[in-house]
């Protein structure tokens, strides 16, 4: 494997040696900034005439940004973006096809399978992964010892994880100070992730098998909401202001010592440990055993009317390249190689690296984002005790299916 | 003996120019309107009535109209909508006005310092506020229900932001807050306009303070107050950082408006109905725009 990818490293070299002069541009969010210049710095070192031209794009603006550029005549040829839009827009034939390129150049073998199944749409690669993370547990092990918990021992299973909630809910002169959990469920994208997991987990599927329409009446479906919103509604081990938070909050709640355990990525760790936190961290208790994760982060992409796709598919197989990948990536690289550097052998971080391999990339269709909506308005409804969780999911059901 | 006629300004003589001296004063900003106005707003208009289909943009006439008024979620959306108007208007002019008057009452001492101060919600960036009033009204962990509760006016939490019926007027609260300086500056300001000749002529014969107020005071107010209306109501209408940062529109739409929407529409890459909802309330908003305009060349 490893001789392989060395070997197309050193052809790719040759092939695009000193003699090429090549200029494209490439388009990465601020919080590559740094790491993008070192790498083309290196890059432009070795291949004399080559230039890149760095173009930094905001979270908040880039889906906007980079769906007008791919729209009009005159887009960037190579664009870092989430992997779970790249589908969209590959049925939308706005991307460059490199499944002959990356099968020229790379080993499909050293990358994580659903790394690679996030830039795959109808049989065709149409992206280079060089992030990709998933969530994982991370709990509070002070809290732990304080309910008679042992810290070395997380939850594994969804029924433990409910029970060790409801042993860190602590309740003080009638008023509850301290959850179990909490989930990020102001936030439609936050809320629905979090949804996805526990319905992959219990063998359930949002697409039917055909694609032509949502499986969310399923008792799969079904129990998954169930098992979610019970958290809240029966169990009471997570807080109903769990609808006021996003992602950040969710951090905010645990750093504050307001709840005990959440549902959170390898980002979050360092900030919580630089805070001095004694945290601990494990895989997704899920049903029987560890559960399912989706899986996001992002890939370097050549759109369709790039000036000079060629040129830009030489710097992106740069990209994946194993050590390229170590630079680049702020969590864990797609690349296996990369991910055994020791870059990424923090204890606290292993369990989100072995969950990686449970891992299911998160839908994407056209119309996608008011399918979300759809969902994530009846889930609030559930929540809101307006709906019961069958009907909610029935009526999630209806409306979806009727996109397509 | 010939006379001389006076001198006409250069105003005057650019309103009734026909040789066409006009034009190198007039075409730039012209170019720049047509540029920066015109432009995007029939651009909106046409993307409002095409979609992309296999063959690419297709027109389809008011096809993303009829399908955003048949939207499930609209009637909420437009219900939201003309509650969260009318309360934010209502609301910062009441308050406004209260603040103005206040301000001006003998007792107050400093009211140039009280101003300021007052000034301070319209002055802070509305993503700082809404984040710190987002913190403020958490359920559990807020300090709202955490003072409320300590006073003994509330024996338990209030879900300011996850309650179906609290949550909008608790956004607005929000807006009202951010909105309100605007108003007292201006009422403030029309208040030292009032002349003293007229209340004290009142005073001798006999007015009380609240007829004062009611028969001289409000209506030299009028002419302010009404275009500090349609200017809230036009902030309202387009009003979107407070509510996408305290809410995202939630719980369940509860209080999401169409300025909410269109940016979904945007965010989800259904630009062609996001146009079509950009456009209805652009038209909302020109309605109150166009009485602005028209209040203003009247009193011109």
């Amino acid at each position: 494997m490893k001789t392989k990818i060395f070997g197309a490293a050193t052809l790719w070299l040759l092939a695009c040696g000193p003699a090429a002069a090549e200029s494209i541009t490439w388009w990465v969010p601020n919080w590559d900034e740094e790491a993008a210049r070192e790498l083309v710095a290196s890059y432009e070192e070795a291949n004399p005439g080559y230039d890149v031209e760095i173009v930094i794009t905001t979270w908040d603006t880039m889906a906007q940004r980079i769906l007008t550029a791919m729209s009009g005549n005159n887009p960037p040829d190579l664009i870092t973006e989430l992997q779970s839009r790249i589908v969209l827009y590959a049925s939308r034939d706005m991307l460059t096809d490199v499944t002959d390129w990356f099968d020229r150049d790379l080993a499909r073998e050293d990358f994580i399978d659903s790394a690679l199944a996030t830039g795959t749409f109808d049989g065709r690669l149409y992206a280079v992964p060089f992030r990709h993370d998933g969530s994982g547990l991370i709990y509070n092990r002070d809290m732990f010892e304080d309910a008679g918990l042992d810290p070395e021992q997380p939850p594994r299973t969804w029924e433990e994880f409910v029970s060790f909630g409801e042993a860190l809910t602590v309740e003080q002169n009638n008023v509850i100070t301290q959850y179990g959990t909490a989930w990020p469920f102001g936030n439609l994208d936050n809320a629905v992730v979090r949804y996805l997991q526990l319905l992959y987990d219990g063998g359930g599927t949002f697409f039917n098998a055909d694609r032509t329409g949502v499986e969310l009446d399923s008792p799969a479906a079904i129990d998954a909401m169930q098992r979610l919103t019970d958290t809240i509604l029966t169990n009471g081990i997570a807080p109903r202001s769990s609808l006021e938070i996003d992602n950040t909050g969710l951090r905010e709640l645990f750093a504050n010592e307001r709840i005990a355990m959440f549902k959170g990525g390898p980002f979050d760790v360092d900030p919580l440990v630089d805070a001095g936190m004694n945290i601990g961290t494990a895989t997704l208790p899920g049903t029987g055993g560890i559960g399912t994760t989706t899986v996001d982060g992002f890939s370097v992409l050549v759109p369709g009317r790039a000036n000079n796709p060629e040129a830009a598919w030489q710097f992106a197989a740069f990209i994946a390249q194993p050590d390229s990948q170590t630079r680049l990536t702020a969590t864990f690289p797609a690349n296996r190689i990369a991910a055994e550097n020791e870059r990424f052998s923090a204890p606290l971080l292993q369990p989100f690296l072995a969950q990686l391999d449970e891992g299911v990339p998160k839908p994407s269709a056209e119309g996608w984002g008011e399918m979300q909506r759809i969902l994530f308005d009846h889930m609030q409804s559930i929540l809101l005790g307006s709906a019961t969780v069958e009907d909610a999911m029935m009526s999630a059901n209806e409306e979806i299916n009727a996109l397509f | 003996m010939k006379r001389s006629t006076p001198r006409r300004g250069f105003l005057a003589r650019l309103r009734t120019d026909k040789d066409g001296e006009w034009a190198p004063f007039v075409l730039p900003a012209l170019f720049v309107s047509v540029l920066l106005t015109v432009y995007p707003v029939g651009s909106l208009v046409w993307t409002s009535l095409t979609n992309i289909g296999p063959d690419g943009v297709q027109f389809v006439g008011f096809a993303n109209y009829v399908e955003l008024f048949q939207m499930p979620r609209f009637a909420r959306i437009l219900g939201n909508t003309i509650v969260w108007t009318l309360l934010t208007t209502l609301g910062a002019l009441i308050l406004g006005c209260v603040a103005a008057v206040a301000l001006e009452h003998r007792a107050v001492v400093l009211p140039g310092v009280w101003r300021a101060i007052l000034l301070l919600p319209w002055i802070v960036p509305q993503v700082a506020s809404a984040t710190t009033w987002k913190w403020f009204y958490s359920s559990e962990f807020g300090m709202l229900n955490h003072m409320l509760m300590t006073v003994g006016i509330i024996d338990a939490p209030v879900a300011w932001l996850s309650s179906a019926l609290v949550v909008l007027p608790a956004v607005a609260l929000v807006q009202i807050w951010s909105t309100f300086p605007f108003v007292m500056l201006m009422v403030s300001a029309g208040l030292q306009s009032v002349d003293e000749s007229v209340l004290e002529a009142a005073r001798l014969s006999g007015a009380g303070p609240w007829q004062e107020f009611r028969d001289i005071v409000v209506p030299s107010l009028r002419g302010v107050l009404f275009i500090v209306s349609l200017v809230i109501v036009v902030w309202a209408l387009n009003s979107f950082t407070i509510i996408w940062v305290i809410t995202q529109g939630g719980p369940a739409g509860r209080s999401s408006i169409f300025s909410i929407y269109v940016y979904e529409s945007f965010r989800n890459f259904d630009l062609h109905r996001s146009a079509a909802a950009s456009v209805v309330l652009l038209v909302a908003s020109l309605i109150f725009a166009i009485a602005y305009m028209a209040r203003l060349r009247r009193q011109s």
